[in-house]
């Protein structure tokens, strides 16, 4: 017997066979399985026991309570809504709900101070980081032009903004900027129509008729309480209950989940509101008699600059009938008369004005049209309707000290115009980009960035990088590496907002005062420092009238003094576990005791101070709700310009009151004939940060196909221009362009173009990195008539197949 | 020259696949299980018969598998927990002291007794110990061996493709759970185990 060819064939086989009936195979792919399931490199949270540690989610800068849930009181794995936070009552936005992804990706994380030399960042230490910025603050301030220093924030309402602003006012700069937002508007109509300060509120869970003229209250717009009061509208048994009215140009989420969806032209939203007017006033409709004595300018009279003037009546009554409003909107004439019957006969009518999620701000006259609106029906505080909030009673910051060098760097005009060119705004981001960028030699020396990322999310975010390129030294407080912070000279990182103080204080929209506050939950992960605290320390360095006029040993020791007025004024609750849903909130003792409720449950608030539960007084000149504005005419006179060389398309009296501003678009409709609006969704976040990797996992292949954003347009438009779905076709505006895909949906109107926001990122990780295009690259901002604010609602744009 | 081997191999050609077919038996149900398998030992010897109800130390098994306040599941006691006794030195025994010693380190480090732990499923599982011994009212023995009278942990045998014990396989195995929960109407959807 020898082993040949053929008997070693049958040895093999043999062999083949044993190990088919052995346990070789079978248990080998099993454990592979199994091995797949367990590579080293997946992350496996360790186990151990639970504990919660309430305080705030700052991404969308509305105070919602959040409860984090720890494993061994060192590992935060998910934060939760607080249930008893009146804010959010349990709810959360998905960047909320995924925060925890920001505190400990790595990957995004800044993990030291770092400094950008010889072509890289380094990484330095505190000492040295401080001492560089300190130092660069004192060489300016030496030279005597402290206004070269700018500041752009991007923090929510709250201790820290107001921080912030002392702290350029103390050093001498009127150039601090925030980060544009639809608030910026509402402060302005305060100040102009109702004479207050505050905020404003809009009591939706009480309303019973809502016009919403664009807002995505879906889509994320004012505080949580919007989706919750849209809960509470759609409960079983409260059908009939609110009716809400969309009036958008686009089939957002709201438009379709509304009662009514009125399709307009873009941009024409305060004519629609006035058309409305028109129908009220002529028909008689409304609540006109309750304005009886508490209104000015709704008939003839004189101004403070004795200028008299016919009025607001006459003014809709002969401009704005239906059949021009329609010309203008696209809607019937016996659509707005139907609206406008229904809406002025309902128990509480109530109409918002503002775009998408809020942080676009609006037309100052379109504002002025839907608060106009509002006053004609009688909604104006009244519960169920919309009024000034007044601010939480903190302690209110004792009058800053002010050197000859602060006095005289204030005596500057600001370099984006806002309070000269533009009296009624406070900040204008994107005039002053434009103007950096235009000057040749940038009158900024030094530019911080704090809370935000221009790079990517101002307005047009190409004008305030070549801005940015031309200012000598960028200093970044993000504790992530974002597109600004990838460019800045010097980082400070902040703490992640589980291991910082912070505060916050009446969100957008919310019908009665709130003052949230949120107490490190971990020990910091890496060696940053809370900007806050840096902030004071350089203060200190700086000496002289800025360190007295910074009295505070820490942030946690600044926030003290705030919240013991509060606790002085006795007013208001403190949200405890049970409160809401008991409807017991709980009062407060002293300040000590306010102090510990609030760093533990987070929340005090002021039920008694809602809209229509107190008589509230308009503090305008004339001590009533103003139609016409007595502010617009004093301001503009105080400001020295001329009602006439204004950018304002009308003239006379009606520069002082509500009227249609036609849309200035950029671009030659012949070379752009497309419009495009970008769309704010409410599964992309775009804000301090962007969507997170959590976030990523729910977008539809109609968002993002691969890495390649889906803009929609309307079939007839995709027939017209040979176009299918799923076609990569390159969009391009005056600013910009980018190659995306389209998809064809009825529910955008014809000669429209709808891209979502928040994409098309460079900095942060590969799970939003090179994905999709920023429509803030490609927007063409338009700045509003009267009040300067940056408008970027359209864009001309042109689609060609590639 | 071909017709002729193929006369010679004729009938004895069979004992070459015998021999191929045992050899691989043989390494398949022999030596593959020993080779798989990586044997270790826990890193303390801790009797479970010295600690249970009949042992010295007379605890109950909920002493120290015990549920959190919250409702979840401790498993394996944290270092803590022995410490409330083994702080001071209990008795003479050699393995007493090294323990002693070693355990107040740890615990000055902050670090836990790396015990290897014989019924750890991967982390794609969700167990809830509540709903299998609370609400169901499973004995423990359902699934774990009885160790009251264990006196020496069992050695572990580590896969070496995988990382996990063999005897969590033995009967926690995904059909394992499936039949029992097949067995009692239990929902046998995905996700009641894989969120
Ligand atoms: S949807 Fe979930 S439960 Fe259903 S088959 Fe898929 S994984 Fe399983």
């Amino acid at each position: 017997m020898k082993l040949d060819r053929r008997g070693f064939v049958k040895f093999l086989v043999g062999g083949v066979v044993g190990t088919m009936l052995s346990p070789i195979p079978w248990k080998l792919t099993d454990d592979i399985a199994i091995w797949t399931q367990n590579w080293p490199w997946v992350p496996n949270p360790p186990n151990g026991a639970n504990s919660f540690k309430n305080t705030i989610s700052p991404f969308r800068g509305d105070g919602i309570g959040v409860s984090v849930r720890l494993i061994d009181q060192k590992r935060a794995v998910t934060l939760s809504g607080v249930p008893d936070n009146p804010i959010n009552q349990g709810g959360m936005s998905c960047i909320d709900l995924s925060g925890v992804q920001y505190h400990y990706n790595q990957a995004v994380r800044v993990k030291s101070p770092m400094v950008f030399r010889d072509g890289a960042f380094h990484a330095i230490s505190w000492e040295e980081a401080t001492g560089l910025f300190i130092g660069k603050l004192k060489e300016i301030r030496d030279q005597g032009t402290p206004e070269k220093v700018a500041l752009v924030d991007g923090s929510g309402p709250g201790t820290m903004k107001d921080l912030l602003g002392r702290f350029m006012a103390c050093y001498g700069s009127p150039n601090y900027m925030s980060m544009p937002n639809a608030s910026d508007t509402e402060a302005q109509i305060l100040k102009l129509m109702y004479g207050a300060g505050g905020t404003m509120g809009y009591d939706l869970e009480n309303a019973d008729f809502i016009i919403s003229f664009g807002c995505g209250l879906l889509e994320g717009w004012g505080s949580q309480r919007t989706l919750l009061a849209y809960k509470d509208w759609r409960q079983e048994g409260n059908r009939g209950k609110t009716t809400l009215i969309q009036v958008a140009a686009n089939a957002s989420t709201t438009s379709s989940k509304a009662d009514q969806w009125v399709a307009i032209a873009p941009g024409a939203e305060g004519a629609f509101a006035l058309g409305l007017a028109h129908v009220i006033l002529k028909e008689n409709l409304g609540n006109l008699g309750a304005l009886t004595g508490r209104a000015f300018g709704l008939g003839s009279g004189v101004d403070s600059q004795a200028m008299s003037f016919s009025g607001f009546r006459d003014l809709v009554l002969e401009e704005y009938g239906p059949d021009k409003v329609t010309q203008v909107t696209g809607v019937s004439p016996e659509k707005i008369q139907d609206l406008a019957r229904r809406f002025a006969k309902a128990k509480s009518p109530l109409a918002l004005p503002g775009r998408g999620k809020g942080t676009m701000p609006g037309g100052l006259y379109e504002f002025m049209a839907v608060h106009s609106l509002n006053a004609l029906v009688g909604a104006v505080n009244r519960s169920g309707g919309v009024g000034p909030v007044m601010s939480p009673p903190l302690t209110s910051w004792p009058e800053p000290a002010l050197d000859s060098v602060a006095e005289k760097g204030l005596r500057n005009a600001r370099i984006d115009g806002a309070g000269s060119r533009y009296p009624f705004s406070s900040s204008l981001l994107h005039q002053f980009a434009d103007v950096v960028a235009e000057a040749p030699k940038s009158p900024v020396e030094m530019l911080v960035v704090y809370k935000s990322n221009p790079a990517h999310n101002a307005p047009s975010s190409k004008e305030f990088n070549r801005a940015r390129s031309k200012v000598p030294f960028v200093v970044s407080f993000s504790s992530f590496w974002d597109e600004t912070t990838k460019n800045a000279n010097l980082v400070m990182p902040n703490h992640s907002f589980l291991e910082r103080w912070e505060d916050g204080t009446t969100p957008a929209g919310v019908p009665f005062p709130t003052y949230v506050l949120g107490a490190p939950v971990l020990p910091p992960l890496f060696d940053t420092r809370p900007t806050a605290d840096v902030i004071l320390e350089t203060t200190k360095a700086l000496g002289g009238s800025i360190a007295t006029s910074f009295p505070w040993k820490s942030y946690e020791d600044l926030l003290k003094f705030r919240v013991a007025g509060i606790a002085a004024s006795q007013q208001g609750v403190v949200s405890v576990p049970g409160s809401l849903a008991e409807q017991q909130p709980r009062g407060f003792s002293s300040a000590g005791d306010l102090w510990s409720s609030l760093t533990e449950n987070g929340c005090w608030y002021d039920p008694s101070q809602r809209i229509g539960k107190t008589a509230t007084g308009f503090n305008t000149p004339s001590g009533k709700f103003e139609f016409y504005c007595n502010g617009i005419s004093e301001g503009l006179r105080q400001a020295g310009l001329d009602p006439k060389r204004l950018n304002v398309s009308v003239q006379g009296e009606a520069v002082c009151m509500a009227h249609f501003e036609p849309a200035e678009v950029e671009g030659d409709p012949q070379r752009y004939p497309l419009l495009m609006a970008p769309e704010e969704l409410a599964y992309v976040f775009e804000g301090e940060v962007p969507s997170s990797p959590y976030m990523t996992k729910i977008w539809p292949d109609t968002l993002l196909k691969g890495n390649t954003l889906v803009i929609h347009i309307n079939p007839e438009d995709a027939h017209n221009q040979h176009l299918y779905e799923g076609d990569p076709v390159m969009i391009e505006s005056l600013k910009g362009s980018a190659e995306v895909r389209v998809h064809l949906f009825n529910g955008v109107r014809p000669g429209t173009v709808s891209m979502a926001e928040g994409f098309g990122h460079t900095g942060f990780d590969g799970y939003i990195r090179d994905k999709g295009a920023n429509t803030r690259d490609m927007t063409t901002v338009a700045s509003d008539a009267l009040s300067g604010m940056p408008l970027w609602w359209g864009t001309r744009v042109k689609l060609t197949k590639v | 020259m071909a017709k002729q081997r193929l006369v010679t191999n004729r009938g004895t050609g069979w004992l070459f696949f015998v021999a191929g077919l045992v050899l691989m038996l043989f390494v398949g149900w022999f030596l593959f299980p020993k080779a798989l398998y990586s044997t270790k030992t826990q890193p303390f010897e801790f009797s479970h018969a010295t600690h249970g109800p009949q042992g010295a130390a007379g605890n109950e098994c909920t002493d120290c598998h015990a549920f959190r306040d919250d409702g979840s599941y401790q498993g394996i006691p944290p270092l803590s927990k022995c410490m409330e006794c083994h702080e001071e030195l209990i008795g003479e025994s050699e393995a007493e002291r090294e323990f002693h010693e070693k355990a107040l380190e740890m615990a000055e480090n902050d670090e836990q007794v790396p015990w290897l732990i014989y019924s750890r499923q991967p982390v794609c599982v969700y167990f809830s110990h509540a709903a299998h011994v609370k609400m169901a009212e499973l004995e423990c023995t359902s699934c774990h061996p009885d160790v009251t009278n264990q006196k020496a942990p069992l050695p572990y045998f580590q896969n070496r493709i995988t990382g996990y014990s063999k005897d969590v396989w033995d009967r926690m195995k995904m059909s394992d759970c499936g039949d029992c929960h097949e067995k009692h109407g239990a929902n046998n959807a995905c996700f009641v185990c894989h969120k």
